[in-house]
């Protein structure tokens, strides 16, 4: 098997990939405009997904993430090379990207106003993104929020929306002209698909935008009407503070310029389990910004 | 140009950051990542005022470094100002490596990522050093009995020292070489003629500074760190040179402690790699103490092509075959041959059995 490459320019960083698996390449060209890739060139990141190798033994039906050679994680099942890419993909920029404020959050905006989501995984935030992205939000990113620390505006690292076990049904069934990538099942995150991002993202992804508006969603499937209660600043702060990957690294400039998005910017909680209600929640905070 | 080459050219300053394209950019990016060079990058293209010229994504990736080196530097000056007021005993603690560098304010401290904290104690004192580690938070992280037994036998340092809360690393070291190797030396002497920066704090004397890098560099058993112990090398010898005026003090103290061949080697190198000018005396001094090394010329060769290593995955045949020798060569150095077999038989074992034992994650 020849390896094939592709370049992806997503910004700002771009990604070149390399990979035996015929999947992972076709699997591209489902979630990325084709605008966006291209066959030769260069790129900031050179990752493959291939065969691992144990003293020169290949180990069929197994796949290792690399970047340069150089591999981060251990391996796991060649059936979910796709879905280790796209998760190396986000390694790269946490670890080399990280003269920004990395904020563990989805982030959607209508035009260069934004609401951040943040959660700990599992809390509904990449769903209840992609169904924004469905209702005419533009996506910026519905894993790492990219926050600059010169003007606190947020740079949009528009990439595939990951998406986990029931998420998968309930966004097909919404939307059910959403494009889906492959899906991989039984990883540690569960089942994994991912979403492409809409066409109003990718042609926006160079333009960032202002966190307006806070939000902490949390998916419960017990609750029957939404329950929203609106957090101080200094509640939103240290929730956010919980999420942000690397603002030890970036010290008391980030961690200035996060006490001040918080209190500027109002912040709520909302508990829910049917999406349109949050998804009306999120209208609603967006047109009460004026 | 390879990347190497072009790396090379920005250390020796025949290349500007001014003069590289996007694509050489991405090239010379991604080596700096795998050899520890990116703080260097964003160091030289603050000073030639290079940022807003460069692509975003590539000045993004080299404040980032940037940020990285200097909050690992902050955490190890703390640790160092813990452990120096921590010190019931006493100990005369000596730095080593990057920690030295930092402590005495060396011009390569600037861009020098480092791993771990090194230090030095005498033989004798090793029982209160561990103790002083252990009452300042540090524990050895080493549960494998052979590996715990094959430090504290036969190397020149005990196995890893980890933080229990920061997880810094400290390796404390009671020589420069393993107790193993027939050159081992005694590590008073780097002790007596270091410089005491604060009570019982030392640094090695500048020549000691650089011999020990070139052991280091020549007794290594790992090469993506290879270049950069070389420059770091290079840094620190024109400094001295032109603190100094000539090298002479520093051969004869790299004679006088029986490793004027590794200090050799590295000149050598550094005149072949990085173009440095030799004096007469130099070339002398190297002619003389190679003279009889006939594998010289060999080793000398893997060297070359190790330095010019290109990103792992790009690595050729000659790359893996040049790191196998060096890394056997540097084994031997290490032990006698009767005992490399036998603990190259004892790894091998224990490889294979954690091959069966190694569980897979996703990620």
């Amino acid at each position: 098997m020849s390896s094939n490459s592709c370049v992806v320019r997503t910004s700002p960083f771009s990604f070149k990939v390399s990979s035996r698996f015929p999947s992972v390449i076709k699997n591209l060209s489902t979630l990325y405009p084709d605008s966006l890739l291209s066959s030769c060139g260069t790129a900031d990141f050179n990752v493959s997904i291939d065969m691992p190798y144990v003293s020169t033994i290949p180990l069929f039906r197994r796949a290792l993430f690399t970047l340069d050679g150089f591999a981060p994680f251990t391996r796991g099942p060649s059936n979910h090379s796709h879905a280790l890419l796209e998760w190396g993909m986000n390694w790269c920029v946490s670890k080399y990207g990280a003269d920004r404020l990395i904020i563990h959050a989805a982030c959607v905006a209508k035009k260069h106003k934004a609401i951040l989501l943040s959660g700990d995984s599992g809390s509904g935030k990449s769903t209840l993104s992609c169904a924004l992205m469905n209702e005419s939000y533009r996506l910026l990113t519905d894993e790492l929020t990219l926050v600059n620390l010169e003007d606190s505006s947020v740079t949009p690292f528009v990439r595939p929306i990951s998406l986990k076990d029931k998420a998968i049904d309930v966004i097909q069934r919404r939307y059910p002209f959403a494009e889906m990538g492959l899906v991989a099942h039984n990883t540690h995150k569960g089942t994994v698909s991912h979403c492409r991002p809409s066409d109003l993202s990718w042609s926006t992804m160079m333009e960032p935008a202002e966190i307006r508006g806070i939000v902490f969603p949390k998916y419960s499937a017990s609750t029957t009407d939404i329950e929203v209660s609106r957090i101080s600043s200094l509640d939103s702060f240290t929730k956010l503070l919980e999420q942000a990957f690397n603002i030890h690294i970036l010290g008391s400039k980030a961690i200035h310029m996060l006490q001040q998005i918080c209190e500027r910017t109002p912040a709520y909680e909302i508990t829910y389990s049917d999406t349109q209600q949050a998804i009306d929640f999120v209208n609603e905070l967006y047109e009460s910004d004026n | 140009m390879t990347t190497s080459n072009l790396l090379i050219a920005l250390v020796t300053k025949k290349k500007s950051t001014l003069q590289l394209d996007r694509s050489e950019w991405c090239d010379v990016v991604a080596l700096s990542r795998q050899l520890g060079f990116l703080p260097f990058l964003y160091h030289i293209s603050r000073e030639e005022n290079t940022f807003s010229l460069m692509p975003k994504s590539v000045a993004s990736q080299l404040k980032s470094a940037y940020y990285e080196l200097l909050k690992q530097h902050d955490s190890i000056n703390w640790h160092l100002a813990q452990l120096r007021k921590n010190n019931p005993s006493s100990l005369k603690i000596t730095l080593l490596k990057g920690a030295a560098y930092i402590a005495a304010g060396k011009r390569n401290a600037a861009y020098r990522l480092l791993s771990d904290i090194d230090l030095l104690v005498e033989r004798k004192f090793l029982n209160d050093a561990e103790f002083w580690l252990f009452i300042n938070g540090f524990a050895v992280s080493v549960s494998d009995e052979y590996d715990d037994y094959y430090y504290r036998q036969w190397m020149h340092e005990l196995p890893p020292f980890v933080n229990s809360k920061s997880g810094l690393i400290v390796d404390l070291h009671h020589n420069l070489l393993p107790i193993s190797s027939k050159r081992h030396i005694n590590a008073s002497l780097i002790v007596d003629s270091g410089i005491e920066l604060e009570d019982n704090f030392i640094v090695p004397s500048d020549e000691d500074l650089i011999i020990h890098s070139a052991v280091h560099l020549i007794q290594d058993s790992v090469f993506d760190r290879s270049l950069r112990d070389l420059c770091d090398q290079y840094w620190l010898l024109t400094d001295y040179i032109e603190q100094n005026i000539t090298s002479e003090q520093l051969i004869d103290r790299a004679i006088k402690l029986a490793l004027g061949t590794d200090l050799a080697k590295s000149f050598s190198l550094m005149s072949e790699v990085l173009n440095l000018p030799l004096t007469d005396e130099e070339s002398d001094f190297v002619k003389q103490s190679l003279r009889r090394k006939r594998l010289w010329a060999l080793e000398k060769k893997c060297y070359i092509i190790m330095l010019h290593q290109p990103v792992k995955s790009e690595w050729r045949v000659k790359h893996h075959v040049a790191s196998l020798y060096l890394f056997v060569k540097s084994h031997l150095i290490k032990m006698p041959v009767k005992l490399l077999i036998k603990h190259a038989g004892m790894k091998s074992y224990k490889r294979i059995i954690g091959l069966f034992k190694k569980q897979e994650k996703g990620s």
